[in-house]
């Protein structure tokens, strides 16, 4: 039954589609309870069709729980999922998994060890006249073409992980759902198999939801995340404006290296060795946000010391203890810079800060 | 767009919890554990409802002897059982004593003989008129030491229950970590020493388990204690009830023997609990065996001492009878008739079980529970009491429903009722080893439960549920209480035929269905040892797959 648009509804979007796809899910303050843990507080966000969106969170931060609520795997104890404005899910109704035409691609895969790779991929579609040739396209998508006899148990991970995708493909779900999808390759494996689901998919046309815990993964093959902490969506956007302008201190800290100074607010300014910085107005804590790359070093500015050094051959980290503030900030620079030794060292910033009100999350 | 109501939430969900059991396994749940409670409800009704003759019964000295009796043979029989299985499993596991594999495979053997067979063999050759008292008499001995009575009794009992602490206490060896006391004897201490004071505590767990095994199967057996004229409950129970003119004499006895039998069952639940302390972890390598040298010989000696008594022994006095049956023409009269009577009764109890297992195995193990719990507890009903205890229980019970006294469905819910925790245990094991992700898969991919439960689940737990049937045929082929009480009129199974015609001494009668029982189980339990490697080895070729997907592409 399609839900009600309410007006308020409306007024909550924050994002709108500027290609006016229509909206595949739609979340809508959703919760729910596993035993006595609050696995998800608020959950809400959208998905266009055609999308491929990552949730992305620490372990615990209710994002497996959120992918399986869609697929229905677990029940709403408040608020309503949509799918293309049916809604499947909410505290009093519930579509079972089996009505709600989504396919799901596991972390371990869950091949049928029973059957070939041919009798996985047909598992999902019915008896009919087409099921063989359906099969075999899918196969010939996901670049499995000929393998359609072969054991599960004996191919590799990432041909394990195509089938699982072929598999959850072929009856032409209107949302595909992969739960950590990488986790379980090889490190040298991940960056190309991440490559090659996400060409399958986008060939296929399908939207996808993924969870992963991974930021690299997430920011690398989404076209939109969703960061989770703590049972709550916090933030929804494209990979930069996640990474560039995380709303809260929590998506600072997780996704990738960030320097968080937390400084008091004195008649609306912050006052920072590099200079001073307009504070969200009535915020009388903040916490500023300082990517290690965003910081040079200079011939002047703010004095400090190297303390210690991470090598990483493409780039080096300076832990630099300013004077006075007694900051401690790491520093990104380029590999061949021989900085330190006894003498202080300057630094600046190449852009103005991320000024975040201290209650925004992460006051630990 | 279909939506159904919410079902209701059984139980506390895990962290990872999920969606209820559906209200069809919730409905079967709750049937099985009701028809599992209907014994010991009948038992306490009819107990109860001759308050004063049940009081007298418990109070008076002859229910003090039993009492005493039964926990005396229980407690020895264990003991000893313990003196020989821990040594036999550890010359099998541990040493290099040549032949360990065969010897592994002949001690569990004496598992397929029926406890009253072993009796019975031990009487004939050892009894008045025996066959070794035949050999003895041109010596001018004229009298063994009885065989009868207590020494007796607990001689055949242990040499009969000894493999069930075996094959507990085998893998337990088998999985102990050698670097453990490979590190003790970096510390100086000997092997003697390291054996005692690491090896011996890591054992605990399965020891207790299988010690608690024999006892309560000492416990509830029938067969044995009465062909051996000891005065334990069960031989007391079964002469209250075919010769008393009041049977509530009989219900009130019976109720003490299913408290000791619950006093055993809760010390084996407590000692699980314990068990988590010291689990046993597999490195993956197994110990270096231990070079026996010289030692070799003592322990041939000890194996063959063994052997002789629980198999050699029994075999030959059965064979020796069958030849005397055969001259007299007795040996297989209605073997026929014999074989498709315990065939079609084990049959039924077989697929009857796995039937009825089917819903308390998939409650346990994918809705964890108060509810499932209860009916699990519940379907334990049969393994606590003995087969003696729920089959007068039965006929108390069919006492309102005569047109079901002497039926073959009830004599096949008797079987049910007792053998039903085997059932769902096997299943229950294969069960666990699909991971629910697959199932899930399955809904996502369009089907609805009962498409997922015939189209992976039952398939992929197809090998457990056959070991499953395969051990409740092998234990209704020698079940004998139940079937001596409940059997239809005119119906007689092997069990029933060895037991009339042994009990009366006319052995080469029996001889010939002891043997085909023998026989009988000797194959499925060898089906049941194999389906349960062969699907472990599926196991591990499902981690290697498993551990195949990190390898390289």
């Amino acid at each position: 039954m399609p839900a009600p648009v309410t007006a308020q509804r409306c007024e909550h979007r924050t994002v709108t589609d500027p290609l006016n796809r229509p909206i595949a899910v739609r979340a809508d303050h959703v919760a729910c309870r596993l035993g006595d843990v609050d696995a998800v507080r608020d959950l809400s966000f959208e998905v266009y069709a055609g999308e491929l969106f990552a949730i992305l969170g620490p372990s615990g931060s209710g994002k497996t729980t959120a992918l399986r609520l869609i697929a229905g795997f677990e029940q709403p104890t408040a608020g309503t999922i949509a799918l293309f404005d049916d809604e499947v899910a909410s505290a009093s109704r519930v579509v079972p998994p089996e009505k709600r035409r989504v396919g799901m691609v596991f972390q371990d895969y869950a091949l049928f060890p029973h059957m070939s790779v041919a009798e996985n991929v047909a598992y999902g579609l019915p008896k009919s006249a087409e099921r063989n040739a359906r099969v075999a396209e899918v196969l010939e998508l996901t670049r499995l073409g000929g393998m359609g006899d072969r054991d599960v148990h004996q191919l590799s991970g990432g041909e394990q992980q195509r089938v699982a995708l072929a598999r959850a493909l072929a009856p032409e779900p209107r949302l595909i759902l992969l739960d950590e999808p990488f986790s379980n390759l090889d490190q040298s494996l991940r960056a190309r198999v991440r490559g090659e689901v996400r060409e399958i998919l986008k060939r296929a046309g399908a939207t996808a939801i993924m969870v992963t815990h991974d930021q690299e993964e997430a920011l690398s093959i989404a076209d939109r995340v969703a960061f989770m902490w703590g049972g709550r969506v916090e933030q929804v956007g494209t990979p930069d404006q996640i990474y560039t302008a995380p709303v809260t201190v929590h998506a600072a800290e997780f996704i990738g290296d960030a320097n968080i100074l937390r400084v008091p607010v004195e008649d609306g300014v912050v006052h920072l060795p590099f200079g001073d910085f307009p504070a969200p107005e009535g915020a009388r804590r903040v916490a500023v946000v300082i990517r290690p790359e965003e910081i040079q070093v200079l011939p002047g500015g703010a004095y400090g010391h190297v303390v210690s050094r991470e090598y990483y051959g493409h780039d080096q980290v300076l832990h630099v203890r300013l004077e006075e503030s007694g900051f401690d900030l790491r520093v990104r620079v380029a590999p061949h810079e021989r900085l330190g030794g006894a003498g202080p060292i300057a630094v600046g910033l190449r852009t103005t800060p991320l000024v975040l009100a201290a209650d925004a999350g992460g006051e630990d | 767009m279909v939506s159904i109501p919410l079902p209701v939430r059984t139980g506390v969900a895990r962290r990872q919890g999920r969606r209820g059991p559906g209200v069809v396994l919730v409905a079967s749940g709750a049937l099985v554990a009701l028809l599992c409670l209907i014994p010991p409800v009948y038992l306490v009704i009819r107990a109860a409802g001759s308050w004063d003759t049940a009081v007298e019964t418990l109070l008076s000295g002859s229910a003090l002897e039993t009492t005493f009796n039964t926990v005396a043979l229980a407690a020895l029989v264990t003991a000893l059982a313990i003196a020989i299985a821990l040594p036999l499993a550890w010359l099998v596991e541990r040493s290099d004593l040549p032949g360990r594999r065969a010897i592994g495979i002949l001690a569990a053997l004496p598992l397929a003989i029926p406890s009253y067979v072993g009796a019975m063999a031990f009487i004939a050759a050892f009894g008045p008129r025996g066959i070794v008292q035949g050999w003895l008499e041109p010596l001018g001995v004229e009298r063994l030491p009885s065989i009868y009575g207590f020494p007796g009794a607990v001689l055949v009992m242990t040499l009969f229950t000894y493999p069930y602490l075996f094959l507990t206490l085998r893998p337990a060896l088998a999985a102990a970590d050698p670097r453990v006391e490979e590190l003790s004897r970096t510390f100086g201490y000997s092997g003697w020493v390291t054996f005692r004071r690491v090896v011996l505590p890591s054992l605990r767990p399965a020891l207790t388990s299988g010690s608690l095994l024999v006892a309560l199967y000492v416990l509830s057996d029938f067969g044995a204690p009465t062909l051996l004229r000891f005065s334990s409950f069960t031989r007391v129970i079964f002469a209250r009830y075919t010769t008393a003119f009041d049977r509530s004499t009989a219900a009130a006895l019976a109720l003490l023997l299913v408290a000791l039998a619950l006093a055993v069952v809760a010390l084996e639940v407590w000692a699980r609990s314990k068990r988590r302390l010291d689990a046993i972890r597999d490195s993956g390598r197994p110990a270096a065996p231990v070079a026996l040298g010289a030692w070799r010989w003592p322990a041939y000696a000890f194996v063959a001492a063994i052997l002789s008594l629980a198999l050699v022994l029994p075999l030959g006095v059965l064979v020796y009878w069958l030849g005397r049956g055969l001259e007299q023409g007795v040996a297989f009269e209605d073997a026929g008739s014999l074989i498709a009577d315990s065939v079609t009764a084990a049959g039924l109890a077989a697929a009857a079980s796995v039937v009825v297992g089917l819903p308390v195995a998939l409650l346990a193990v994918r809705h964890r529970g108060w509810f499932s719990r209860s009916v699990e507890v519940a379907s334990y009903t049969g393994y606590a009491l003995p087969g003696l205890v729920v089959a007068l229980a039965l006929v108390f019970a069919a006492v309102r429903f005569s047109w079901l006294y002497q039926t073959l469905p009830l004599l096949i819910a008797a079987y049910v009722l007792l053998f039903l925790p085997q059932a769902t245990g096997t299943m229950r094991v294969s069960l666990e080893r699909i991971r629910p992700s697959m199932e899930e898969a399955a809904r996502g991919l369009g089907r609805s439960p009962l498409r997922v439960l015939t189209s992976i689940t039952l398939p992929l737990a197809g090998r457990g549920m056959l070991a499953g049937a395969a051990l409740v045929f092998l234990t209704t082929m020698k079940e004998l209480p139940a079937t001596l009480i409940l059997s239809p009129a005119g119906f007689h199974t092997l069990a029933s035929r060895t037991w009339s015609a042994s009990s009366e001494a006319r052995f080469g009668e029996a001889a010939g269905p002891a043997l085909l029982l023998v026989a009988i189980s000797t194959v499925a339990l060898v089906a049941f040892r194999l389906g349960t490697t062969r699907s472990s080895r599926d196991a591990r070729a499902g981690n290697r797959a498993a551990m195949r997907t990190s390898d390289r592409d």
